[in-house]
């Protein structure tokens, strides 16, 4: 076509050539001839081919983005909560789980899981006076958790509900007395763990 | 001199002309890589936030369909006792359905009627143990409290329930009540 118009330039075909302008224009850089003609249809389409492929990424890493954020928030939360959990069980274990003959040791389990001003709150006395307390009426406590829940959990607080049940032997009492309790457990994130600052029993 | 250069630019060109006609193919074929790539990534990061807010929304529905549904299993009146266990029995699913119905037809009516009892559950706190699409297990702390016509005195019990909250459809329904 190009060619038999280069070759007989008639009146009609002249304004032809000019409607087709903008077209032989870009083609003019290119090599002459169907070679060049095939090569600016295909830089055309692999135009085309660039712009959809680059809006696609960049529509894709967005997409990436918000997911991948809201994941990650998602999952801290949750192992977060699973860490209150399983923080709050352990030491409602620990709290029942006091034998005169290793108090010490069991009230030390006790203070490094709770926050400083833990053990005056809820024994009413200090560690050693608690210890002296213990290994003097013979205390002896077993607990078993019967079941534990996320109450609520976010990031530095959290309250999980606890069913402990703990048979407490001592000096008066050897043959022990059963406590069914139902326990609110506070707890707070400090820097890598979650300590406990409270636990109160749920009437 | 001149033509020696013009021959080198025409060289130049072509040689240019040549590459430049892979290199698009090749740099799109790349792109095309990193875009399928991109694409398994984000649909797989979209299933995973799918997941997640799937489990967010069973936790909170369940949790609130247990504190109620424990109130209508645990509350009766011997007055209206047969309609209060068949609003119960509503509440539940599988195994549990079937255990609470020889419990309510041989147990529970008779001695409601027998005894006057009329009781009332009320939910303290409630707390979830773990939960996942389709079942989520709850602790609930519940106060009972009783009446019947042999005393005049109300009998309060401090119970703690495990609940297992099965999703059947759009319901969440209790499959399992375990005192704990």
């Amino acid at each position: 076509m190009a060619d038999s118009r280069d070759t007989v330039p008639s009146g009609t075909e002249e304004s032809t050539a000019a409607g087709d302008q903008p077209g032989e224009t870009t083609a003019t850089p290119a090599p002459p001839g169907v070679a060049g003609v095939v090569s600016a249809v295909r830089s055309r389409r692999n135009l085309a081919v660039l712009v959809g492929l680059t809006g696609a990424v960049l529509v894709l890493i967005a997409l990436g983005v918000f997911f991948g954020v809201r994941v990650l928030q998602t999952d801290t939360q949750e192992v977060r909560r699973e860490m209150a959990l399983q923080t709050a069980r352990q030491f409602a274990l620990d709290l029942t789980t006091i034998n005169y003959q290793t108090a010490e040791q069991d009230v030390q389990q006790v203070i490094n899981g709770s926050t400083e001003q833990f053990p005056a709150e809820f024994f009413g006395v200090n560690g050693p006076e608690f210890v002296a307390f213990v290994r003097q009426l013979q205390l002896e406590s077993t607990g078993e958790v019967t079941s534990a829940g996320v109450e609520r959990a976010d990031v530095t607080s959290a309250r999980v509900l606890v069913a402990v049940r703990a048979t407490v032997r001592d000096s008066n009492t050897p043959e022990g007395t059963p406590f069914n309790y139902r326990w609110g457990v506070e707890l707070v994130w400090t820097s890598d763990k979650w300590l406990v600052s409270k636990v109160e029993l749920v009437l | 001199m001149s033509a020696s250069w013009t021959a080198a630019r025409d060289l130049t060109v072509q040689a240019g002309g040549y590459s430049d006609a892979r290199r698009p193919t090749r740099a799109l074929l790349a792109l095309g890589v990193v875009a399928v790539v991109l694409g398994i990534a984000v649909g797989a990061l979209g299933w995973l936030d799918h997941r997640d807010s799937q489990v967010e929304t069973a936790r909170q529905a369940a949790l609130q369909t247990a504190r109620e549904q424990v109130v209508t299993v645990l509350s009766y009146d011997f007055g209206t006792i047969d309609q209060d266990l068949q609003r119960a029995r509503a509440a539940l699913t599988g195994e549990y359905l079937a255990e609470f119905t020889i419990q309510a037809n041989y147990i529970i009516a008779p001695a409601a009627r027998e005894q006057q009892i009329t009781t009332t559950a009320n939910v303290i706190a409630a707390a979830v143990v773990r939960a996942d699409p389709a079942q989520v297990v709850v602790l609930l702390f519940v106060t009972q409290r009783t009446q019947n016509s042999q005393s005049d005195a109300v009998r309060l019990a401090a119970h703690r329930i495990q609940l297992t909250m099965a999703r059947v459809g759009d319901r969440w329904l209790i499959s399992e009540l375990d005192r704990v």
